[in-house]
């Protein structure tokens, strides 16, 4: 045995040794999963949400090397990193694309998880802890939007000061702490923020959050990865226009996470209740669901009240949204002419879109449970993946290297002409590729393969020694 | 009594097994050991027995105080560590001053401004780009338009407000020749906040439109700074009374 042709290598041996003292760390209490096969990326949402807050902080790091905090120095920093520094274009645009990602699949993760039933059985540590950090990651957000110092900045780190400093009780204090006073102190301490103290709260949150089973799939991974390039080469962030302490900003619409809370302060009524307890009502209605519902049901289908609050609830949330951006366009208008959103029309429209999508999902539900049989269960529909035969594998394969080889020279090319944009997106594509490279390679099991082909052989094989008026197939696979 | 039993039995098989070893001669040990061995000595449920002090429960509830009572005596010297978020880097003492155009870098002038305009200011002024810059140091001194009496050249046709709206803390902006409508009174040039659409009147600084108009006083004013024109016509900026009463606090308002 020791004397075999097959001696374990240098690197092996460096793997196994590492792994083996990977043995008494932290990271051995996980069980983590590379999927073999395609799945559903709505199962592992939370593991993508941590990839890309991992992103986040690398982009970020880098940024941090050329970024300079102040009232006068922030935008001309970051201006210089958009248009001197090589690559920091695409840096400060991978940066920016990801936030949005991270906020997205934070806010579906939420509700796959929310419909799924999982904040039941004894995942209500981890779903509370994920409720405070899905907002900490818009607070995360918030605090990074706003170091580029413009003039939607300047005024949403306002607003921002404002609530603090007008919430009840503590409001003025806590300002004091968090904000200190005036820009210069603001500017500052959201920087502390955003780079060390929320994120250093996130981690530790995530550590708490984590469920002992994760799930890493790179080919997902890296076509998420190649989206957000690609969107950053179609839509690159922009600059804005720079704050000018001698003229005014005008009108600015906030990230869309926030559009929603703006339409509600737009109606006028007290800053506290618009802007605090409003959307607050949609964060306790998650963080409280876990106490509330305790029926043993998982599935959606079985949960008419729950499906049909959460349905409510996306309803509530697409129409803050959208309705947050519509600002009057008219210019010779008074500003609250232009901005005010009237209360009637829109908590009208909230309250009926509430009612109605609640008492259709509920009736629906309801009837559809009325319909089901008890003790019949559905049959799960089979998927037959698509499975490459060698020839078809290494083809496909050495194709896409080709294509990414192309890409990279086109990319490089598109870089020195100056055209950063096109060149970020190339390499997204280059991304997207290696996601399917890396889906091809793993759907590639030679044993498989065998397995199918034996059982094809065999079923001709069965077919041609019967020959008879019954053409069976014979379910004879060889494992 | 019996529920204490239990608590104490399973604070026994919690402790370690050298505590164990030493309960079982602990006449022999020295009494600095003792703290440990007396909880397990409460399994041979003879604790009053005991030759050193008082029975063992009570022995740990009294240590459980001093400790705690240290826990906290230690932590309290760190509650005044408060104030080191509350710090800033930095503030300025206002003084009498002359107004300077932010934008040209002159003295503002009566003879210069025309009615109906705007020039914004930082006060109290320092030379210092990042300082002046702040945009709760930032100020408009608004000339009135004529159907206000804006052609007078003293003071009466002169406002100063703080330019942090008292909504939600945004930099509103002096729009000209905006023909507003208060109380029935038609007048022009307006103060529009933009981001959610408050108005001010230009006169007193009192909010007519939006939603500043709804908040409770003085939270629906803005803060005002005294001004004084002397001889040559040169504008100058008052040290102002920050008292909610006379010239308000930047981003609180002022009692009109």
């Amino acid at each position: 045995m020791a004397a075999t042709s097959k001696k374990p290598g240098l690197i092996s041996k460096f793997w196994d040794y590492t792994v083996n003292r990977l043995n008494r760390t932290v990271f051995w209490g996980l069980k983590f999963t590379m999927p073999q096969k395609f799945l559903s990326p709505m199962g592992y949402s939370g593991m993508l949400t941590f990839c890309l807050f991992l992103l986040l902080g690398i982009t970020g790091a880098f940024l941090m090397l050329f970024y300079v905090p102040g009232i006068e120095g922030a935008f001309d920093s970051v201006e210089f990193i958009d248009e001197e520094i090589p690559y920091g274009f695409a840096i400060r645009n991978i940066h920016y694309h990801a936030s949005n990602a991270m906020v997205f699949m934070a806010v579906l993760h939420l509700y796959y998880q929310y419909f799924s039933g999982r904040y039941k059985i004894k995942n209500e540590m981890i779903w509370v802890t994920g409720m405070v950090l899905g907002v900490i990651t818009i607070l995360e957000a918030f605090t990074g939007y706003n170091l580029l110092f413009n003039d939607r900045a300047e005024l949403a780190v306002s607003i921002g000061v404002s609530l603090t400093v007008f919430s009840p009780i503590v409001g003025p204090q806590l300002a004091q702490m968090i904000w200190g006073q005036g820009f210069s102190d603001f500017l500052i301490r959201l920087y502390a923020l955003h780079v060390f103290i929320i994120p250093i709260v996130m981690g530790i949150l995530m550590f708490v959050h984590f469920p002992r089973f994760l799930v890493f799939d790179l080919p997902m991974w890296s076509v998420m990865v190649g989206v957000i390039l690609i969107t950053g080469g179609i839509f690159p962030v922009e600059m804005g226009v720079k704050f000018d302490p001698n003229h005014p900003p005008g009108i600015t619409v906030p990230e869309w996470y926030l559009t929603g809370l703006y339409a509600f302060i737009r109606t006028g009524f007290d800053k506290f209740i618009t802007g605090g307890l409003l959307p607050a009502l949609l964060i306790a209605m998650f963080l409280f669901v876990p106490f509330i519902d305790h029926s043993r049901k998982i599935s959606w289908k079985d949960r008419p009240f729950f499906s049909a609050l959460g349905i409510a609830s996306i309803s509530q949330v697409f129409i803050t949204t959208i309705w947050g951006f519509y600002v009057n366009p008219d210019p010779t208008k008074n500003l609250d002419d232009r901005l005010f959103v009237e209360p009637v029309p829109f908590y009208g429209v909230l309250l009926v879109s509430v009612v109605l999508s609640f008492v259709v999902v509920y009736g629906f539900l309801k009837a559809r449970a009325a319909l089901v049989v008890p003790g019949q269960k559905a049959v799960p529909t089979k998927q037959t993946p698509i499975i490459l035969n060698t020839f078809w594998t290494y083809a496909v394969l050495i194709l896409l290297v080709i294509f990414e080889i192309i890409l990279n020279g086109m990319a490089l090319m598109a870089y020195q002409g100056g055209l950063w944009a096109l060149a970020l997106f190339e390499t997204g594509a280059i991304f997207c590729i290696f996601g399917i490279i890396a889906h091809v390679y793993r759907s590639y099991n030679p044993k498989v393969i065998e397995a199918e082909k034996a059982a094809k052989e065999e079923a001709a094989k069965a077919a041609k020694e019967a020959d008879a008026a019954v053409p069976t197939i014979t379910n004879s696979k060889s494992d | 009594m019996a529920e204490e039993e239990k608590n104490q039995q399973s604070d026994n098989q919690n402790a370690s097994a050298d505590t164990q070893v030493t309960s079982s001669d602990s006449n022999t040990t020295p009494p600095v050991s003792q703290e440990e061995p007396q909880t397990s000595i409460a399994k041979d449920s003879s604790p009053e027995e005991s030759v050193d002090g008082p029975p063992s429960k009570e022995r740990r509830n009294f240590l459980k105080v001093i400790a705690t009572a240290g826990g906290i005596l230690g932590l309290t010297p760190f509650i005044p560590y408060g104030s080191f978020f509350t710090a800033t880097l930095g503030g300025t003492e206002p003084v009498r001053q002359k107004i300077m155009n932010a934008e040209t870098g002159s003295f503002v002038n009566v003879s210069d401004m025309q009615p109906d305009s705007s020039v914004i200011f930082p006060f109290p002024r320092t030379g210092d780009v990042e300082k002046d810059s702040e945009p709760f140091r930032r100020y408009q001194l608004i000339r009135l338009a004529p159907d206000l009496g804006g052609e007078s050249n003293d003071a009466s046709s002169f406002r100063i407000y703080s330019m942090v709206c008292v909504h939600m803390w945004c930099l509103w902006d002096y729009i000209e020749g905006r023909e507003v409508e208060v109380n029935g009174e038609k007048f022009t040039g307006n103060i529009e906040c933009p981001c959610h659409g408050s108005n001010y009147d230009v006169r007193d600084g009192l909010s007519h439109k939006g939603p500043a108009i709804k908040q409770s006083k003085p939270n629906d004013a803005l803060p005002t700074l005294p001004l004084e024109v002397d001889e040559n016509g040169d504008i100058w900026v008052l040290p102002p009374d920050t008292a909610l009463e006379a010239d308000g606090v930047v981003g609180l308002g002022r009692y009109v």
